[in-house]
């Protein structure tokens, strides 16, 4: 517990020392979905009168325009102290993840997953800089949370008010359903095939009807629809081309315009198409399941920040019985220290400095994709392995 | 009925201002009711009207609309105000039509750029889709609208005076359209005598395009009573004005005079009267009160002297007025060099503007702008940004960065901070339109009206930020490097009761400088990140499949 609040007080430090000044808007840590400073002026704009969606800028969900027009001020140093609670929120359910998954607790243990989690630069930057990435990583570890105590209701709707801000995290449907069916524990070790499906289809029922009625609720605030063209409509056909760590962007200012519409449909696919395949496979083991689920997505979605594959890194804390299991783990510990040293450096040189041109930055997000693939198979491969044990000198484990 | 005009007027950098006007009028017409446009047109007398542009007039049923091309930027610090105030960089087009009948208003804008722009040599085509904004409070028109009541009288017309065509606005302005020659030949191809004969003579291309500022102006309004502006009657009816404007250099120091004449001026005089329009008239302006020893001496003599008496916003004005005789005219001026006249008040407005970007780098920027109001008391005025989409204002950013007092710690001029009037910017009533839902967002502009109370003897600096937009490759233009134009600004003091009669003004285009792309990486960007995604779901899809097995060699 004492170690959990140095870390909090910490991260407060951080909050209240010159770095956020420098970190607003970056390009690695906030997207056009995630930045505060569009954030800001939505809320502005919801307060002046004036419709925040029609001129293009602010694509965030209209949940978090009405909480932080009506509830809570925007002024910085009360949003950096939410900003800090949020974090050490989301700390403390994963490592009671961690306890839910092994039924037991370890007060060491628990706290090296809490450091894990608020001292991963992956997250704590984009949590300076006041990206709602923050929020999304927190509301996705709540849904886990709430999923691994075995807590439908709340699971799904916090799930709901995942999706209205960040589509993709949708996807985590099927397994968060199997994991509210089966429960965290560990069973990597020995896979069993699941037998019962049935409760799946309330679990789905039970989640559009929260989607719907966040919809109706969104649309009545709002006054039209225009917002799911400017939040989901974004996710998906990339209006906004500013450019982030992800493959998207420089895809598709590249992109001959009448190709647009099908690699827009490819690169969407790429998100989808792993989801029932990865939970099929680690139906045994749903919390993993789910945790892959969220390093396939942190690859190939649109907009991606740091914060994506921050929260998939830190993830893997929750599951020590994998580490000894990681084939390249050094490898792709230099690889995002490459990336992540290349990425904002190539950032200025291009955009700042103008000594750069927009392929330096767009080489270094391709190191940086390789980096996050290195992590999402070796755990997609350390997962696989575990029933195996550790091989003897005489044997090898191949595929067939 | 048709009249001409030549102002000339001696700027306090030694430039001669020449504002040369066209007037015509097609009496007792009134504008087309544009629900009669399906219908054969009724006939028209144009007379002296030039029968292109009153066609195009009638085609789009247009009531009132203003056309000017220009080049250069109009030094209001150094040059005053300009005869015309439309002297916005690049061209700009604002019409009033009315709202009715089988076209719709944006086939008829967009119809009205296309025949303006055949018509002109200029490439408007590119306004309706991309520059079009409606401002809701600037640029009210300068005549009048015609009343076009509706056929049977609605259910509720009670209110008959109200019940007719409402009118819109269409406004836009193309800073990166710059007046020359071609455009210049159609527009004398207008004037009944060309450029043989009247002062129209003295339009030399040669010369009006070496000037240091140089435009030319359309503008058709339509008035239904008659008026009596300057003293000069005007008469019911569709007039059209045509100008031409040009700062030029010309004087020639001899001594302790300078002289300048149509020759220097123009490289040509005027050699006969237009029968059409009768003898025209050259007007000069006479530096200050007559009798004064820095008086403009002319040759020939002028035949009458206008005196426009000082108002609260403007000093006295003196014109000497010579008439074009039937041998043409001459023109010399003399006047004596006055070593200590340069800080004479002519060309200080009451109000200046200045616009300029902050910010290096290519992902966000900012407008500074610094408005100057040199009157005892406080001015109304509209501040109005027409926004291309390749910028985004972050309103919540628009505040009012300082307030200097002109008067306070005299000498220096510096600031005195002190606490910053809130009601300067009065933020609840801005107007912000962003581009309609129905429109295409990545080409059609914003419009920011903003009202500002400018308090007296004071500047004001305003700051807005805004986010750069990172564009496809295919929507650069050839030369993207250089960057994009933005349309100037325009400050438009409030005309309310206290009349103070001030003309509008316009802030240079600016320079935005976008990010770029590399425009020869598509291919290779597709190779890239498709090899990485190939990689990374192959490798994928290979442990998902296939069988894990111990094997023992």
């Amino acid at each position: 517990m004492t170690t959990f609040a140095a870390l909090v007080f910490v991260r407060l430090l951080l909050a209240f020392s010159p770095i956020p000044d420098f970190l607003a808007d970056n390009h690695q840590l906030t997207s056009p979905l995630t930045s505060f400073t569009r954030l800001n002026e939505g809320v502005f704009l919801l307060k002046n009168g004036f419709d925040p969606y029609a001129g293009e800028l602010v694509r965030h969900s209209p949940a978090q325009l009405v909480i932080f027009s009506t509830i809570l001020p925007p002024s910085k140093p009360l949003f950096h102290l939410i900003w800090t609670l949020v974090d050490a929120l989301a700390a403390w359910s994963l490592s009671s993840v961690w306890s839910a998954r092994n039924k037991q607790r370890n007060a060491r243990r628990e706290a090296l997953i809490q450091a894990s989690y608020l001292l991963n630069p992956y997250l704590v930057a984009p949590s300076l800089a006041l990206s709602t990435s923050t929020l999304d990583n927190a509301l996705c570890i709540l849904t886990i949370y709430f999923a691994s105590k075995g807590r439908p209701g709340k699971a799904l709707l916090t799930l709901a008010l995942l999706t209205q801000s960040s589509l993709y995290s949708g996807l985590l449907l099927f397994p968060i359903s199997l994991l509210l069916r089966y429960g965290p524990e560990s069973r990597l070790a020995n896979p069993k095939a699941v037998s019962d499906w049935s409760k799946l289809l309330r679990y789905l029922a039970q989640y559009a009807a929260f989607m719907a009625a966040l919809a109706l609720w969104s649309t009545l605030v709002m006054g039209n629809l225009r917002w799911i063209k400017e939040t989901w409509g974004a996710t998906l056909t990339v209006p906004d081309l500013t450019p982030n760590v992800g493959l998207w962007w420089y895809f598709f200012t590249e992109m001959f315009d009448h190709f647009r519409n099908f690699f827009l449909m490819v690169f969407t696919a790429l998100n989808i198409i792993g989801v029932v395949p990865l939970t099929l496979k680690f139906q045994h083991d749903p919390l993993y399941a789910v945790y892959l689920v969220i390093g396939n997505v942190a690859i190939f979605k649109s907009y991606q920040t740091m914060a994506d594959p921050g929260l998939f890194l830190s993830f893997l804390s929750i599951f020590p019985e994998v580490w000894s299991y990681l084939r390249h783990p050094l490898p792709t510990v230099m690889w995002h220290l490459y990336a992540a040293t290349l990425l904002p450096l190539f950032n200025n040189l291009w955009l700042g400095q103008g000594t750069g041109n927009s392929n330096f930055f767009y080489a270094a997000t391709l190191v940086f994709g390789v980096a996050n693939g290195a992590a999402f198979l070796d755990s997609v491969w350390a997962g696989l392995t575990v029933p195996y044990g550790e091989i003897k000198q005489d044997h090898s484990l191949i595929q067939i | 009925m048709a009249k001409e005009r030549l102002l000339l007027k001696p700027l306090k950098d030694g430039k001669i201002a020449a504002h040369f006007e066209f007037d015509y009028l097609d009496a007792e017409a009134v504008p087309r009711d544009p629900r009669t446009l399906g219908e054969r047109d009724v006939a028209q007398h144009f007379d002296s009207f030039p029968l292109s542009l009153g066609q195009i007039l009638r085609e789009y049923a247009v009531a009132e609309m203003h056309l000017t091309l220009n080049s250069g930027r109009w030094q209001y610090d150094t040059w005053g105000y300009p005869q015309s105030p439309a002297v916005a960089s690049g061209a700009e087009l604002w019409v009033w039509m009315a709202d009715g009948g089988e076209k719709s208003i944006e086939e008829r804008w967009s119809g009205l750029s296309n025949a303006l722009a055949g018509l002109f040599c200029a490439s408007l085509s590119a306004l309706p889709t991309s520059r079009t904004t409606s401002p809701r409070y600037a640029f009210r028109p300068e005549g009048q609208l015609p009343f076009y009541p509706f056929d049977e009288p609605s259910a509720a017309g009670t209110n008959k005076t109200q019940d007719g065509l409402d009118y819109v606005l269409r406004h836009a302005i193309l800073p990166s359209e710059n007046i020359c020659t071609e455009n210049l030949t159609p527009f004398i191809k207008l004037l009944p005598c060309k450029s043989y004969a009247g002062i129209a003579e003295l339009l030399n291309p040669h010369k009006l395009f070496g000037g240091w500022w140089y435009g030319v102006g359309v503008h058709a309004t339509w008035n239904n009573e008659i008026k009596n502006v300057d003293k000069s009657t005007s008469q019911a009816g569709v007039r059209l004005q045509l100008t031409v404007g040009a700062v030029l250099d010309g004087s020639a120091v001899h001594q302790d005079s300078k002289q300048w004449s149509f020759r220097s001026l123009f490289d040509r005089e005027i050699q006969r009267t237009c029968a059409v329009t009768g003898p025209g008239e050259v007007q000069i302006r006479q530096p200050s009160e007559s009798g004064g020893s820095d008086t403009i001496v002319l040759s020939p003599a002028p035949a009458n002297r206008i005196v426009r008496p000082s108002t609260r916003n403007r000093e006295q004005e003196i014109w000497d007025v010579i008439f074009v005789g039937e041998h043409g005219l001459r023109l010399t001026a003399t006047s004596p060099i006055s070593l200590n006249s340069d800080s004479s008040s002519i060309g200080e407005t009451p109000l200046s503007i200045k616009r300029s970007l902050r910010g290096y780098d290519q992902t966000r920027g900012g407008f500074a702008i610094s408005i100057t109001n040199r009157l005892y008391h406080t001015v109304d005025a509209w501040y109005v940004e027409s926004i291309p989409w390749i910028i985004k204002p972050y309103l919540s950013s628009l505040r009012v960065v300082s307030v200097q007092y002109l008067d306070a710690s005299s000498g220096s001029g510096t600031s005195v901070p002190l606490q910053i009037d809130p009601s300067i910017l009065d933020l609840s009533h801005m107007n912000y339109i962003p581009p309609a839902p129905g429109l295409n967002a990545r080409t059609t502009p914003a419009l920011l009206e903003i009202p500002i109370y400018l308090p007296p003897r004071s500047t004001i600096h305003i700051s807005l930020e805004f986010e750069k937009m990172f564009l496809k490759y295919t929507e650069h233009p050839p030369d993207a490097q250089r960057g994009w134009d933005l349309p100037g600004g325009v400050l438009i003091p409030v005309d309310d009761e206290r009349r103070l009669g001030l003309p509008r003004m316009y802030t240079p285009p600016l320079l935005a400088d976008l990010a770029t792309p590399d425009f020869s990486m598509p291919y290779n960007v597709i190779i890239l990140s498709g090899a990485l995604i190939a990689l990374l779901f192959g490798m994928t899809f290979n442990m998902l499949t296939r069988r894990f097995v111990l094997v023992k060699p």
